[in-house]
């Protein structure tokens, strides 16, 4: 039991926190979103708040949907949130907290031949910072249309756009190309994941892009200890993600090298830092409160929920 | 190993507070709403008599049923219903009560800056609005934006018809619906046609225009 549990605990907390953020099961009968004041929480992890079980807000969602309107109001409660969780735990989200990769790492699941990492798909990561530059900042503002939203998420499509129209016939008169557009989307995308390992994760997720930048500081995650280090490259050899090494932008810290290593020299837990880290740390920490402060006083909380207990169209492809 | 172990122990152990912290948020959540939903049911019998007396004249039952028409969570409008009875603050300092206007059709729109749909069709609103109808009504409730957010889009766009604030979204919770851009065509007190979603602008004035004109005649 206890060796079960220490096999598959990554895998429980993801299923916990999948149930946590979707906990609405009147939702799930009824084709009605929750309409309650926790929808002002950003959920670390993608989850498309117009889903009938969802319960808090997508924090990509959320920060969209605030820009489309930032000529008239600043999303500091947004980006305070971001930065607060990358800070804090960084990837780690995309490995524990997030349900859409959880959907991801069961789809691998499916025996067929697999794509391996190469040169190929470490290039192809940098997909994920132009879709985060193109079509979650740059389209909201300029076009005023929740870009990734729009025309790509998954998770909008499978958790709401779908269900959702099944559900509410008043729905279905909208349905049109981009309803379209956004099933092809989702059946490639889901296709891609079943033949690579977080397909989606690793190529294209703006948020997962978002995190990445945090890696270097974040609080929580993966470390190697140079001490005990031999340098035999089996954390990377073995890890299933695009590293180059541990804790890189691409490492979702869930923690599968510890077992590879063969000299016990990776731990997860919270990271021992130097000092020149500990600063930054210690002033995103600062920025990020303060922006929380702002946008809290700002109504930031009560805007957020606002738009999270609204059916987003666009996100399930009939806008 | 030991570590790693304690770690995932804390993990787990906080995903479980948060769960308990979710279901209370739920439930104090749902009080909330129904307290709400009581004020505005007494705002509603108070703003009509008849209403109020037939209101009165109802079991108890009755009245619990209708406590939760009014909850977020109420049954959404279809057409053939009576229009809700509310009292909007303008944008130009005026006031709105959807009573005054009984004998009129009322062209009635839910939307927000940031719905990108919305903001598409906002245009179609003055298009309708300069026709000069005589006894049209248009009125656009913003969907609990600051007043600050509403102001500056008028100033913006130039908008002329009217517009109202509904910060804590107690217009909305007489017309519920699960989305917007969200509109209706009420001839009469009554409401003829319902539209959710919408397209651009010209699209959507053609659309309003031939309902409001069936209206008319």
């Amino acid at each position: 039991m206890r060796e079960h549990f220490k096999k598959f605990s990554r895998r429980y907390v993801q299923l916990i926190s999948a149930v946590l953020y979707n906990c609405n099961v009147k939702g799930f009968a009824n084709g009605k979103i929750w309409k309650g004041n926790s929808k002002g929480i950003c959920a670390p992890g993608l989850n498309c708040y117009s889903c009938p079980g969802a319960v808090i807000s997508c924090p990509l969602g959320s920060l969209q949907s605030a820009l489309v309107s930032s000529k008239y109001k600043f999303p500091y409660y947004i980006l305070g949130t971001l930065l607060l969780m990358g800070l804090f735990l960084g990837r780690f989200i995309c490995g524990f907290l997030c349900p859409f990769g959880l959907i991801q790492e069961l789809l691998h699941k499916i025996p067929t031949p697999k794509l391996e990492k190469s040169k190929l798909t470490r290039g192809l990561t940098l997909i994920k910072y132009v879709l985060l530059v193109i079509f979650a900042v740059m389209i909201p503002i300029f076009i005023g249309a929740p870009g990734f939203c729009k025309y790509i998420c998954p998770a909008g499509t499978l958790e709401a756009g779908i269900p959702l129209t099944i559900m509410q016939e008043k729905l279905r008169p909208l349905i049109g190309a981009l309803f379209g557009w956004k099933v092809a989307m989702l059946i490639m995308i889901l296709a891609i994941c079943i033949f690579a390992y977080r397909g989606f994760c690793r190529f294209l997720c703006p948020l997962g892009a978002i995190y990445s930048f945090f890696q270097p500081v974040s609080f929580f995650g993966v470390q190697v200890d140079e001490a005990k280090c031999i340098h035999c490259d089996a954390c990377v050899r073995n890890c299933k993600m695009d590293v180059k090494k541990v804790c890189d932008r691409e490492c979702i810290q869930c923690g599968e090298c510890i077992q590879h290593c063969p000299v016990d020299a990776i731990n997860i837990g919270i990271k021992k830092t130097d000092n020149k880290k500990k600063t930054v740390w210690s002033l995103v920490l600062i920025a990020a409160l303060i922006l929380i402060a702002i946008g809290i006083n700002n109504r930031g909380f009560h805007d957020v929920m606002s738009k999270a207990i609204r059916l987003c169209y666009e996100c399930m492809g009939i806008g | 190993m030991n570590r790693n172990r304690r770690f995932l122990a804390v993990i787990l152990g906080m995903s479980l507070c948060l769960a308990a912290l979710t279901a209370c948020a739920g439930s104090s959540n749902s009080d909330s709403q129904n307290e709400d939903v009581q004020e505005s049911n007494q705002d509603v019998s108070a703003a009509d008599s008849n209403e109020a007396e037939e209101y009165l004249e109802e079991s108890d039952e009755d009245i619990d049923t209708d406590a939760g028409a009014l909850n977020f969570d109420m049954k959404e409008l279809k057409e053939g219903d009576e229009a809700p009875d509310f009292t909007a603050k303008l944008v130009d300092g005026t006031e709105f009560k959807m009573s005054e206007h009984k004998e009129d059709v009322v062209l009635l729109n839910f939307f927000a800056t940031w719905c990108g749909p919305c903001m598409n069709e906002m245009p179609a609103f003055q298009m309708l609005k300069d026709d000069n109808y005589s006894n049209l009504a248009i009125l656009c409730v913003n969907c609990m934006e600051d007043k600050e957010t509403v102001d500056e889009l008028v100033k913006d766009e130039g908008f002329t018809f009217p517009i109202a604030y509904d910060e804590d979204g107690e217009i909305e919770a007489h017309y519920p619906t699960d989305g917007i851009p969200y509109t209706l065509v009420i001839k009469k007190g009554v409401i003829e046609k319902i539209y959710v979603g919408a397209m651009d602008a010209e699209t959507q004035y053609k659309e309003y225009k031939e309902a409001i004109d069936a209206c008319m005649n």
